[in-house]
């Protein structure tokens, strides 16, 4: 499903954001990227969804080259790419409503299609009766479940999340990552940005470890088995 | 794209924005107030002038004791010119009648005199495009060659220094109007700008969910044109009223506008403020869009 080929980013005055980074991940897969702040987790995922350009190397997504596309072909990519923010990213002025119904606008959908499945999206993450709420009006915890309604509305194949829960309290947190579990477990690839220890040990998964920018270790490629405490 | 979602984020975005909207649509209304004075005072002062060259006239005095014929051909020879507007023949009764009406109190002065001494006159008004002093020059030589013709009066130094202050005015005009509308358009085109810049975070989340620039674009045009027309529109209503109160109020006062009275704009600067207005807003809010939402 994602595969980076010697994959590097370097911003101005040479500050290595990743070097040489291979990694392959399957169609639903649950991978958690971590590894301390500055490691180059979120520079990751922004590369995944073309918010920045790779300096080199190869990024394949469902078997297409993303390293050099187009600019006029990012907006259908990420069409079909869910990504999950640690400030959820909402615009505070549009009702929940129309804050999850703007990705279907975008793509011309129906309006009562449109309803229907804002709908539908809103009641797996159980914030059906917040539709005409407006986000500030949310708790931190109701706004990232808006953000993953959002993320999904578009039945993306891949759902990318940068510290989805960083800003959350660790109850919360425990909510929002079963979202993500039932995601996956109805086969959307997801990639989890995330330093929280206690996070993976609690939901284990495939975990991938990042240091100043280079692939440290990765759980499933280590024979003695990943140590936490690695990173 | 659907129209219709356009005109809706438009509406949607422009009333959550109200403050930020409403304070530029101020300092755009501002600006183009600015403009629009500039214009109308222009105008106004242009008017003024063009009244003043109507003005411009050459006296030709006639010689004592020349046949009503020759004056009849005379007058019939000029009336056929095309630079002529208006000619009037002036009677020497009718001179020695104006200079006692001049004189007034004093025209007592005349009483002395055995006979009449003014000369009868032909007065020629020029068309607007021969109204200038090389070929007014020209014409008073020209006529002075006519043999019932004693002297071509036309104001010489007057018309001079009125030609020259007529050119200075001009020239003014146009740099000052340069320099105002230059100001003016880069304050509107940045205030359209900052509106945009201010939304850039929402403009950012709206592409990452894959919006793309061109289903973006229109909304952001339609809020740019709507901010800018809308304020040239007020400008233009206080601008009206502003001329309102003085073409009532100042206009007896003014000598300078009493034989021109004060005019507002016509109808093609109305509609050039309106149409600029709606060329800034498009270039305020696509240059912003280019520059600061590479997302």
């Amino acid at each position: 499903m994602i595969e980076l080929y010697h994959l590097s980013k370097i911003y101005e005055r040479e500050i290595v954001a990743l070097a040489d980074i291979n990694l392959k991940v399957n169609k639903g897969e649950f991978v958690y990227i971590t590894g301390p702040s500055g490691a180059g987790k979120t520079t990751l995922l922004k590369l995944l969804f073309v918010a920045e350009r790779p300096s080199g190397g190869q990024i394949l997504i469902g078997g297409r080259n993303i390293s050099r596309i187009k600019a006029r072909d990012i907006p259908y990519l990420r069409r079909q790419i869910g990504v999950v923010f640690q400030d959820f990213k909402l615009i505070p002025y549009w009702t929940v409503f129309q804050n999850i119904a703007f990705v279907l606008e975008i793509m011309g959908a129906k309006r009562k299609e449109i309803r229907r499945r804002v709908r539908e999206t809103l009641k797996r993450v159980q914030l059906h009766h917040r539709i005409d709420s407006y986000p500030l009006k949310l708790s931190g915890g109701e706004q990232q479940r808006i953000a993953i309604a959002r993320a999904l509305i578009n039945q993306p194949q891949i759902l990318l999340a940068d510290e989805p829960t960083g800003n959350l309290d660790p109850d919360i947190t425990h909510e929002i990552i079963k979202f993500f579990v039932e995601i996956n477990d109805r086969g959307t690839t997801v990639l989890f940005a995330t330093h929280d220890r206690n996070l993976i040990a609690t939901y284990p998964r495939r975990v991938v470890a990042l240091n100043q920018g280079r692939l440290v270790s990765d759980s499933e490629e280590s024979s003695s088995g990943f140590k936490l405490g690695e990173f | 794209m659907r129209l219709g979602f356009a005109f809706r984020l438009f509406w949607q975005n422009f009333r959550a924005n109200q403050n930020l909207n409403f304070l530029s649509i101020g300092i755009i209304t501002f600006a183009f107030f600015i403009l629009g004075l500039f214009l109308l005072v222009a105008k106004n002062l242009e008017l003024v002038v063009e009244k003043w060259g109507e003005q411009i006239q050459l006296v030709i005095f006639l010689k004592e004791n020349v046949q009503e014929q020759t004056l009849k051909a005379l007058k019939q020879r000029l009336e056929e010119r095309e630079e002529v507007k208006e000619i009037s023949y002036i009677t020497k009764e009718e001179a020695l009648a104006r200079l006692r009406k001049i004189l007034g109190a004093r025209s007592g002065l005349l009483e002395g005199l055995e006979r009449n001494p003014l000369p009868a006159s032909f007065e020629i008004q020029l068309n607007k495009k021969y109204r200038n002093l090389d070929f007014i020059q020209s014409l008073a030589l020209e006529l002075k060659t006519e043999p019932a013709v004693e002297e071509v009066f036309y104001g010489q130094q007057w018309l001079k220094n009125f030609l020259t202050l007529v050119r200075i005015f001009r020239i003014l005009t146009l740099a000052i109007g340069g320099l105002i509308f230059l100001a003016g358009g880069f304050i509107i085109y940045n205030t359209v700008k900052l509106t945009v810049y201010s939304r850039r975070e929402e403009i950012g989340i709206m592409k990452l969910v894959g919006a793309t620039d061109h289903f973006l674009r229109i909304p952001f045009l339609l809020e740019g044109i709507t901010q800018a027309v809308s304020a040239s529109l007020l400008s233009l209503f206080l601008l009206w009223v502003f001329w309102l109160i003085v073409h009532r109020g100042l206009e007896v006062p003014f000598q300078l506008f009493a034989l021109s009275g004060i005019s507002f704009l016509d109808s093609g600067q109305i509609l050039g403020m309106i149409a600029s207005a709606g060329v800034l807003g498009i270039l305020g809010s696509m240059v912003s869009f280019q520059e600061f939402l590479r997302v």
